[in-house]
């Protein structure tokens, strides 16, 4: 009922007067468009702004923390796309970093692998990559890419890159190997002190990755931080290759030997290239 | 008295549009609280009183915002004739029909100030501005209009129509 009694019920003369109040208020508003472009109205935008902006200008500082709280709640989807984009870009980072860090790492390898066949013209040298390795101190080994298709032979000594004495080989498959390393407990190297009398011995490998060397005559004058190198004898391994040095020596008046800890040059934990020496046969 | 009422309230409307509800943005949009207390007034009271009160309320608007003095006058004339004239016929069962309303207004209100704004040599992106414009404002106001709306709706109820203005 009240809907009817509403003065929406169009009839002709509320159509016209609504017509004619549209009309004028249209060509006020157009006039006044008009009027603003040719900038006769600026006396009176003036006055407006004298009004309103003091009003609007409390307002606006009286309602910052407002809308800065709004600005933070509204921008919460935006952090959240920047944020997921900045972790692609941190993966993307990272993975380029690890490529970096490989490649400066075979580079380093290659480097040392270089100096160390310039450095010694005698040896013939393949180079292999470690694709698997047991260093959990029983029965250490590695294995490398290469095999008998390669060339390579059981009792070839195998050395870093750097020429730090690796082990040698074992038994080979047509395309891999089977590397002995020095610090397992079946591996005996003959070695030599590089101290003033240079006293020989043998270097066993022992249970947890470590290298004792249990014969070093009484009288000779050996202290930690003395090179061994490979002597030579008995023609297993080539004369001269660094095995470690001496960490601990244990001297007693009792005992008819010194014995001492040698540590190994070569980071076996580490180890992803290595050297096979490939002219130098023990005899069989 | 009421008349002096009624324009002190759109101009104290204006001047919240201006410094506070345009900078709750709603994507490059904003709540239009000019618009929405014209086309509710318009909705509950018809169209005659709707588009004197959206022209006074344009006028305020344009003032306090700084912008071409008209256009905004202009726009809302425009729609709150097309609300109070709907208006009186489709409402009164479903409240989301307010809401509906308010959302199209809004674009309507929103495409007709570009339009004269770009007539006016205002530089215009039609897609970006009903993509990141037009459609969150009618969105935002749709919403404000289930709270504006009952609010002019109760208002009107409670007061007796104003003086017809004869020609």
């Amino acid at each position: 009922m009240a809907r009817l009694q509403d003065a929406r019920v169009f009839d002709t003369s509320a159509l016209g007067r609504l017509l004619v109040w549209f009309g004028a208020l249209c060509a006020l508003s157009i006039s006044l468009i008009v009027l603003d472009q040719t900038h006769r109205l600026q006396p009176a935008e003036d006055v407006a702004s004298r009004a309103f902006t003091p009003v609007q200008s409390v307002l606006t500082k009286q309602t910052n923390g407002v809308f800065d709280l709004w600005a933070t709640l509204s921008q919460i989807a935006q952090l959240r796309d920047e944020n997921e984009r900045l972790r692609k870009e941190v993966a993307t980072l990272r993975a380029q970093d690890a490529d970096l860090n490989r490649v400066e790492a075979e580079n380093s390898t290659m480097r040392a692998q270089l100096k160390y066949a310039q450095a010694n013209p005698q040896f013939t040298l393949m180079p292999a990559s470690v694709i698997a390795k047991d260093l959990h101190g029983l029965d250490d080994y590695v294995e490398i890419d290469r095999g008998a298709l390669d060339g390579l032979q059981p009792q070839m000594t195998v050395v870093s890159p750097d020429g730090y004495l690796v082990g040698r080989i074992l038994r080979l498959t047509e395309h891999r190997a089977r590397v002995l390393i020095i610090t397992n407990p079946s591996s005996s190297v003959a070695a030599i002190i590089s101290s003033p009398d240079q006293p020989e011995d043998v270097v066993d490998g022992q249970v947890h990755g470590k290298l004792l060397m249990r014969n070093i005559p009484q009288a000779a004058k050996v202290k930690v931080g003395d090179d061994v190198l490979t002597s030579g004898l008995g023609a297993n391994f080539p004369k001269g290759i660094k095995i470690g040095q001496l960490a601990t020596l244990t001297n007693s008046d009792i005992q008819l030997f010194q014995q001492a800890e040698v540590a190994p040059y070569c980071d076996f934990g580490r180890l992803s290239d290595v050297e096979v020496i490939t002219n130098r046969l023990p005899p069989k | 008295m009421r008349f002096v009422f009624g324009a002190a309230f759109m101009a104290v409307v204006a001047v919240l549009q201006v410094s506070v509800f345009s900078r709750f943005s709603v994507g490059s949009g904003a709540p239009q609280l000019v618009l929405l207390c014209v086309v509710a007034w318009s909705l509950a009271r018809g169209p005659v009183e709707g588009i004197f009160w959206g022209f006074c309320g344009g006028l305020f608007y344009d003032l306090a915002s700084g912008g071409p003095v008209g256009v905004s006058a202009l726009a809302l004339i425009l729609v709150a004739a097309v609300a109070g004239m709907v208006g009186g016929r489709a409402f009164g069962t479903n409240p989301l029909l307010p809401m509906f309303a308010m959302f199209v207004t809004t674009f309507v209100y929103v495409i007709v100030v570009s339009f004269v704004l770009a007539t006016l040599h205002y530089p215009t992106d039609w897609l970006a501005l009903i993509r990141t414009v037009a459609l969150p404002t009618a969105v935002a106001n749709a919403i404000l209009g289930l709270i504006v709306y009952p609010v002019f709706a109760f208002v009107a109820s409670h007061t007796s129509r104003q003086m017809r203005v004869e020609f």
